[in-house]
Formats: C-alpha cells, structure tokens, sequence
C-alpha cells in the first residue's frame, strides 16, 4: 500500500480548516507578499502567527520538516551563497575565501522569507482537502478565457491521485529489478532505462484502464460544479489577514 | 452453439453480435443472449475467450463490427449516457479505476457526470458508502484501502449512478480470503437487493452456488448456457476449472456458510 507524504491534507476541526479555500489562498498569496516586503520584526510576527496557525492545525512539525529536508537543504545553500558574493565585512574566512557579515543577515532574511512562503503552503495543503483546492482551482480559473477550467480541474485531481499509484509501482519495479541483480550495473544511465522503460509501460496502461473507467462512469466536461461558500468567517479571517499586512509594513 | 434463456423481462438482448479486433483477430462471434432483469448470471471461460469484451459491448466501450446490443429496450449506440448509467462496471484492477483524491470524492465522480444537484450528489454518494459499508473512510485516500475495500470502493462508485444492472470484471483476482468474501457478500446483497447482476470469471467456485444462470464462453462464442447445475461437470471441457466438490460428486456450498 502506498506511503503518503506527511505534506498532505489531514482532516481536523481547526479554524483554517473550517475557512473557504478561495479564502485561504488569498491569505497564502498576501503572506507572501508581505513576506517579500517585510524586515526582521514583521518577518518575527508572521513567524507567530504561522506557527500559531502551525499549533491549531496540529501539523505534525517532525514528519513534515523531514519531508522538507531537500527545502532546508536549497535554503542553507541560498544562504552560503548570498553570505560568500556579498561584499562586506568578513565574518569567516577559510582559503581565502570570505563570508560577509552583510551577506549572511542579507542571505538569513532571504531564506527566512523563503521558509515563511514554504511553511503558509504546507498549512494550506495540509488544512484544505484535495476537492476544495481543486474548487478553488477551477473558480480562480472560471475567468481566464480559453481556459477548459473543469478539464484542468480534472487533471488536476488525476495528478493527486496517481502519485501514490505511480510511486508504488516504480518500487515494485525497483525491487523486481533488485532480486535479478540490477544493482551489479555501474552505468547509472543504463540502470534508469531499465527501470523507466517498464514503469512508463505500467502507467500508460493503467491510464488506459483509467480512461475506460471514466468513460463507463459517463465522464463529461459538463459536470456539477464544486460547492464554495464564503460566510461571515471567512470574510473575518481575510480582514485579520489585511491587517497583519498593514502591521508589518508599518513595523 | 447459441442458447437463449426464456425470460418474461429480459433488460439486455444481444442479437447477432461479433466484434473484429484492429489486428483481424474476432473477440467475439455471432453472440445472441437475453438477460432476464432481477437475474443472476456467471459468465465463465478461459483467459482471452471473449469475456471482457462481451461487457465492454454492453455500455458501449465498445461498439459492435455486427450486430446490436440493447439495454432496458434502447439501443446501447443510440443513447451511450443512458446505457452507462444503466448498467455499472465495476473493473478487474480496482486500483486505475480510483479517480478521486478521497473515498468521497470517488464515488461523487459518476453523478458529477450526470449533473446532478449537489444536494443529490451528497445523498447518493452517502448512501452508496453506507450500502457498501464504506462510510466511515469519505475522508480518507482511496489508497490507503485494502484490497477488499478498494472493491467495494468501486462498487459505491457504481451504485451512485443508480444502474439496474451491475457488472463485474472477475471481482475476485488479487484478493485475499477475507477480501473475497466481503466482496461476494456484497454481491449477493446486490441481488437480493434487486439488481441484475453479471459477474465474469475463469474461477466460478466462489460465486456459482450463488448463480441462477451460467453461460460458458470460448473463442468468442457461447458454448454452453443454462443452470449451473447441469452445466458444473462440462466446464473443464472449455478451459474453465470445476469446484472441487463437483469432482468428488457433492454439492458446491458458498463461501459465505
């Protein structure tokens, strides 16, 4: 049975999970914008209001800093990087080679923001059931002409779905490929042929079964739409929103 | 050999059908059948002898080289969304029929389809998962369910269309004991429930005592088609394994006693 990422949305009674999706990604997209514009003491009180949201939400704080230890690992090197091509004073040198203090507070603001972006879209995926992103998805999209914003709403939610299926039989494979002795291979190119050639198989198969299912469930683009309601809440939650936007730029 | 069942009510007739494959190779030759409404029917053979492609004809996944097939006295070409409505597929690989990201979402996929009301949609879906015993998972990922489950999760997703006649595609294939049992089990409440059931298999000893009607199918064509009963002690003839209680002259009993 598939392994499920801890990234991913767990069913709660909190606030944010109560709160219109639309809503909610409003909030991510002026968390970010307020993240980009803010200095130490706003980026501190967005820190506080996420990691409050973080405790309502019940994020399971280990597992998902596990599952974001290729994030941690891209911000450190933002950092490194920042703090070695910043002119300025020199905080460490080894060889010859200097990291600025300006760069590394520069470099820690940077990644600090970053980390804040990464930590509101984790809230919002594990606090937002798959359906009401893909809701939300498919209103945002109503607008754009050209769009087939049911279709996309559709592929969307095959995506989430088939992850699992997929990850699931590139392990079998894998393993299929271990008990003959793949591993014996040094040629890393050769390795990934062998494995990808059978997986794309398996998946272009099963995407055959897949059309056959939804056709025999009468799939059509003229489908019901998703139910979305804004009430009371979700207008106060946005306000709240507004005004720590205002907060921070004012700090 | 081509044997038609007299029935009062018959919701699928089958005249002269044969399907010819892209390569020129027959799938299925000179089928004629009616199947009665309220029946239950097994339809048996070896790998490849046409099963499958029988059902596809049957809510038009596929389309005849000759012949016809109608559903509930329409033509199945003549009104494709009424024929898959009518009658419901459940597939041999539960797992590339999940479409939704939940139990719930799952089962909602089919009556988004028909543009019902969400009010509708919701009622459906909670009393297909209840018929199902699935209620209590809406919320969870279609993935993390068993095998049995994952079944049943496929049958909810049928009955929220609300068919008359249900079709499985062996039901049975990659489960374990207590997974076949939950899904014979459901079946059969299926039947007593009213629908018209088709199940296809090249194992019959688990659903046959359950059966009214068995129809044996080789190369495409019906071979034999009759009660299992008298038929039980010919199948091996056409490829298809006896319950072992037949071979040793007693009754075959169900999984379920």
């Amino acid at each position: 049975m598939a392994e499920l990422t801890a990234v991913a949305f767990t069913s709660g009674q909190s606030l944010l999970h109560h709160l219109d999706p639309r809503v909610k990604l409003a909030l991510v997209a002026l968390l970010g914008l307020t993240a980009m514009q803010a200095a130490a003491p706003g980026l501190g009180l967005l820190s506080m209001a996420l990691l409050s949201a973080g405790l309502c939400v019940r994020l399971p704080f280990g597992r998902v800093l596990g599952e974001m230890r290729y994030l941690l690992l891209l911000v450190a090197l933002v950092w490194v990087v920042r703090g070695l091509v910043t002119p300025g004073d020199a905080l460490i040198t080894v060889a010859g080679v200097s990291l600025s203090r300006q760069g590394a507070i520069e470099g820690a603001l940077i990644c600090w923001r970053l980390l804040l972006i990464a930590a509101a879209g984790t809230l919002f995926v594990c606090s937002t059931r798959p359906a009401a992103i893909k809701a939300a998805a498919q209103w945002l999209l109503k607008p754009i002409p050209l769009v087939p914003e049911k279709r996309v709403a559709v592929m969307l939610s095959l995506v989430v779905g088939f992850i699992p299926v997929i990850l699931n039989q590139t392990r079998e494979t894998l393993d299929a490929q271990r008990a003959r002795g793949i591993e014996n291979r040094r040629n890393p190119a050769a390795r990934l042929a062998r494995l990808a050639i059978p997986v794309l198989r398996r998946i272009f198969a099963d995407a055959e079964k897949l059309t056959l299912a939804m056709e025999s469930r009468c799939y059509s683009e003229d489908r019901s739409d998703p139910a979305l309601s804004a009430g009371r809440r979700d207008w106060l939650a946005l306000a709240a929103g507004l005004s720590l936007w205002l907060l921070v730029l004012l700090t | 050999m081509t044997l038609t069942m007299e029935t009062a009510v018959d919701i699928i007739t089958i005249e002269n059908l044969s399907h010819r494959f892209a390569d020129g190779r027959f799938g299925l030759q000179a089928i004629d059948l009616a199947i009665a409404a309220g029946s239950f029917v097994v339809i048996c053979g070896p790998n490849g002898s046409g099963k499958t492609t029988l059902l596809r004809h049957l809510n038009g996944l596929l389309q005849p080289t000759t012949g016809s097939v109608t559903v509930d006295g329409v033509a199945v070409a003549a009104d494709l969304r009424r024929a898959r409505q009518r009658v419901g597929m459940v597939f041999q690989d539960a797992d590339s029929q999940i479409v939704g990201e939940t139990v719930y979402n799952d089962v909602a996929f089919g009556p988004e389809n028909l543009g019902l009301a969400r009010v509708e949609i919701d009622r459906r879906v909670r009393r297909a998962l209840a018929d199902v015993g699935l209620e209590h998972f809406a919320d969870q990922s279609p993935h993390r369910l068993s095998g049995g489950e994952k079944r049943r999760l496929a049958i909810a997703g049928v009955l929220a269309m609300g068919p008359r006649v249900i079709v499985f595609d062996e039901p049975f294939s990659n489960l374990d004991f207590p997974g076949v049992k939950q899904v014979l089990q459901q079946i059969v409440d299926l039947h007593r429930a009213g629908h018209t059931v088709l199940v296809t298999t090249h194992d019959i000893e688990k659903i046959i005592p359950h059966a009214e009607r068995l129809i044996v199918i080789q190369g495409g064509r019906i071979q034999r088609d009759g009660p299992p009963r008298t038929l039980l002690t010919e199948v091996e003839r056409f490829g298809v394994r006896a319950p072992c209680a037949v071979k040793w002259g007693r009754e075959v009993t169900s999984w379920l006693s």
